[in-house]
């Protein structure tokens, strides 16, 4: 079936619009999500050749709530050039936050989508707003519903519940001496990480010596 | 090449390259290796698509691409992708019943492999494949 008939239906090609509050979202993974969801990705009628045709709206409310993990607030930087010289500017996230909340997702969005003209044109289906009025309701009730139209509510972080040979698993060749403590059942997690981490880093040095990319030192054990 | 054969395919071409002779000549030998090269492009693009497809489909029944075709590899599905893709953009039901399949497969699998779980518990003994030598017989 070629792509040409589908595109002549307007059941299956019609633009869906998606609501997403994005409170206590991670701006890496929410804009992962929000690229798939501009192209199409998630429909079976994806054409990489006609973006345009199958891809969607995306609603995205709450913007200044959004959070970035580690010490990215501080670090990570919005750099722009005025083109005169010496005319780079900086700002850093946590200013950035305060004048327009808006373009951290929106810059994270466009970095994530193929990088030519068919960008412009999905750059313009984002809509992002700082407070949870959505303008566009009267739009979304006038088109089809649709079990594809993701609506994402805040985040909730996932809960883990591992069986008994998982956790035996990831304690394997330790035994295990401790009360039923959080506090006692974190130390003993971090020394296993420790611990996996130096494994990891002194096979890494092999390997390296092993292609002859090290010059010949002598390795030292860092026990 | 004769010089009206070069000027018939290069109807339609941008500027001087479909009247000057020296031009089309270029023109038409260039376009004739694009010919070339993307009648083999043609039929990798396609098998891209049609995973992208079969993806997009999976992925509403809470199954991965690569899973489903894990899945339908071990019970001898023999389907192959341009199928599927048009199973799941015209019958979603029918492919919904393979997804079904796939899962049912899988959890007879074991962790990443083809590999039945009864297998890996209760190896069968490998016979190594025996090739008798020939034994000459000598006067």
């Amino acid at each position: 079936m070629s792509t040409k008939h589908i595109y002549q239906n307007p059941i299956t090609s019609a633009h869906l619009w998606h609501v997403i509050d994005a409170t206590n979202h991670h701006v890496g993974s929410l804009a992962t999500k929000i690229a798939g969801l501009l192209r199409g990705k998630h429909k079976p009628i994806y054409d990489r050749s006609s973006p345009l045709e199958c891809g969607d709206y995306v609603v995205v409310l709450n913007s200044r709530n959004i959070q970035l993990t580690g010490k990215k607030w501080d670090q990570k930087l919005y750099r722009r050039h005025t083109g005169y010289p010496g005319g780079l500017r900086e700002t850093p996230a946590s200013q950035m936050l305060e004048k327009d909340p808006n373009h951290i997702l929106r810059h994270a969005v466009l970095g994530m989508l193929p990088k030519n003209d068919s960008k412009y044109y999905l750059e313009q289906r984002l809509k992002i707003y700082e407070n949870e009025k959505n303008p566009h309701i009267g739009q979304i009730s006038k088109t089809p519903q649709s079990s594809l139209a993701l609506n994402l509510g805040p985040y909730e972080a996932p809960t883990i519940n591992p069986t008994n040979e998982q956790v035996d698993n990831y304690f394997a060749g330790y035994i295990l001496k401790m009360d039923d403590n959080v506090e006692q059942f974190s130390m003993v997690e971090s020394k296993v990480r420790d611990h996996k981490d130096n494994l990891k880093r002194q096979r890494r040095v092999l390997r390296k010596k092993r292609a002859n990319e090290l010059k010949p030192i002598n390795i030292e054990e860092d026990n | 090449m004769n010089i009206d054969k070069i000027f018939k395919l290069a109807k339609g071409y941008f500027g001087r390259s479909k009247n000057c002779k020296s031009l089309a000549r270029e023109r038409v030998e260039k376009g004739l290796e694009y010919n070339y090269v993307s009648r083999r492009l043609k039929k990798r693009d396609f098998r891209a698509q049609w995973i992208q497809r079969i993806n997009a489909g999976t992925r509403q029944h809470g199954l991965n691409y690569s899973d489903f075709m894990r899945g339908l590899i071990s019970s001898d599905c023999q389907i192959n992708r341009k199928i599927l893709s048009e199973l799941a953009v015209t019958e979603p039901f029918s492919f919904k019943a393979l997804t079904v399949q796939a899962k049912d497969q899988l959890s007879k699998l074991h962790f990443k492999t083809y590999i039945p779980k009864e297998d890996i518990i209760n190896p069968t003994p490998q016979v190594k494949a025996g090739i008798e030598t020939p034994t000459l017989k000598q006067k």
